[in-house]
């Protein structure tokens, strides 16, 4: 469901095409709907108010993943311990997102898919928010340069954080792992 | 380290790819993409200028926190006057039956804890003033009454308003604020920030409300209709001192006012937004809305009465 306007509005193209994307990453870095909404347009706003000194349709997407990455890690290590049942229900795997078209998959495929998404999920937010977004990146098809960019650190480090999930991910998941590779 | 050498990574990688990926296509963006245009719309905004900043707190506090009181007190009394207010906008039958609705909802001695977000304008906050940056704050509400805890770096300031009508503030568990004054003798921009926390003065929808029109956004409804978006616009050729644009999310099973984006302005220019967003909704003591329920036994309360003319001096009347 996207708004439309009449006119044409680069910039709005631009907002419109990217935010259901920017969105999503910042929920999975988040793991809270509104306190990613609020991230994510506080970053649209930065960007906006200098859209005069970018070309945002053809460079703002990185521009834009590079601060929401760095607003999801100052806001997760900013805030403090304390979990609600959004997050508790996130943590569990109990993923009312999941998109899988069940439909059409046999019983014990639908069921393995469910375990492999909830899997997935709850290796994804044991890890720390740096490694969760150097992954997801990473995995979305960006270049080492990039995630090394986005998340403010020396390429060497983006490799290491993305090693250490890579590597902690691959023991959560390896029975999935082995189970695709055969 | 070479992980495209491992396997396991091409396995991992797509894992997490097709795990973000239910994320992204699960995601309604929609309100998202309403508040990023609202925000490029204020890029033209020229509306009236907000007077420069209330400065007559002590010294200390008011140094250190005017522009973020002035920040929270108006946010916070914005949001009592739309939950609270009569706020009844002609142009939109369903936005004003939802907003009654709310508004009953809110009536009732139910108090309501919102998490309270402020994000400056970058186009007009320098990034180096922390006192003007972003903050956060907890905010507890009742019918007219609030008080709120609010956070700004390495200060913490709390400040409310009773049942009597009395708004106070306090940095520190020794000392307090209480301001008396008589709304009705306080110039205009003032008198707007005290009216909005009364929902008995007809002024306030005068002056603070009459310039919106009211919409309500039945296309921005979740797929399942778990929300209601009414959005409060100012009428072209009208300017308020404060406020631009407001966005009110209601749960329409509950009337609850789940959350409300606030597009504040000051001196002509787009000033920042202001976010709330429900946390929960339970009974709270009285107390926790009289300033003394936040400080020491023996603490230090001033009075104060706000001189007219300090005031006009500072809100440029």
């Amino acid at each position: 469901m996207t708004p439309r306007q009449s006119t044409h509005d680069p910039i709005d193209e631009w907002v419109v095409e990217t935010s259901p994307g920017a969105l999503g990453y910042a929920v999975t870095l988040l793991r809270n709907r509104e306190d990613a909404e609020d991230l994510v347009h506080d970053c649209y706003s930065r960007l906006l108010a200098k859209s005069g000194e970018y070309n945002l349709p053809r460079d703002g997407k990185k521009l834009l993943y590079r601060s929401i990455t760095n607003a999801c890690i100052n806001q997760t290590q900013r805030r403090s311990p304390e979990t609600s049942l959004d997050q508790l229900q996130w943590a569990s795997g109990e993923d009312k997102h999941a998109l899988a078209d069940r439909r059409t998959a046999e019983p014990i495929q639908g069921a393995i898919l469910r375990e492999l998404e909830r899997a997935v999920a709850e290796a994804m937010n044991e890890l720390p928010v740096a490694q969760r977004a150097a992954v997801e990146l990473r995995s979305l098809g960006h270049t080492m340069v990039e995630v090394a960019e986005m998340l403010e650190v020396s390429h060497a480090n983006a490799r290491v954080i993305l090693h250490r999930a890579r590597e902690t991910l691959a023991v959560r998941l390896q029975p999935f792992i082995e189970d695709e590779n055969q | 380290m070479i992980d495209r050498d491992q396997p396991s990574n091409d396995a991992v990688d797509k894992m997490v790819r097709e795990y973000v990926e239910r994320e992204i296509v699960a995601i309604d963006a929609t309100g998202l993409i309403a508040r990023v245009r609202v925000t490029r719309r204020q890029e033209n905004a020229s509306d009236d200028c907000l007077p420069p900043r209330y400065s007559t707190l002590k010294p200390q506090l008011a140094s250190r926190s005017r522009s973020f009181t002035w920040v929270v007190v108006t946010a916070a009394a914005m949001m009592l006057a739309f939950v609270g207010g009569r706020y009844l906008g002609p142009h939109s039958a369903n936005a004003s039956v939802v907003l009654r609705s709310v508004q009953s909802e809110h009536g009732r001695a139910v108090d309501h804890c919102y998490r309270v977000q402020y994000a400056p304008d970058p186009r007009y906050w320098d990034g180096k003033n922390k006192l003007e940056g972003p903050s956060t704050s907890t905010l507890w509400t009742r019918g007219d009454r609030f008080w709120s805890d609010c956070t700004m770096g390495s200060l913490d300031l709390k400040l409310g308003r009773e049942a009597n009508g009395v708004f106070w503030v306090s940095s520190s568990s020794s000392k307090g604020i209480q301001f008396t004054n008589d709304a009705a003798d306080l110039p205009k921009a003032v008198a707007v920030i005290c009216a909005v926390n009364s929902m008995s003065v007809p002024r306030l929808m005068g002056e603070v409300l009459a310039d919106f029109d009211l919409h309500a956004d039945p296309s921005a409804q979740d797929a399942d209709g778990a929300k209601t978006l009414v959005w409060a616009r100012l009428k072209p050729g009208r300017s308020h001192p404060l406020l631009s644009d407001v966005l009110l999310e209601i749960d329409p099973e509950t009337n609850v006012l789940n959350r409300l984006v606030l597009w504040t302005t000051r001196d002509g220019h787009p000033n920042g937004t202001v976010t709330y967003t429900l946390r929960e909704s339970s009974e709270l003591s009285d107390d926790r809305y009289q300033l003394k329920s936040h400080l020491v036994v023996d603490a230090e309360i001033e009075v104060h009465t706000l001189p007219v003319a300090d005031v006009e001096d500072h809100f440029g009347e």
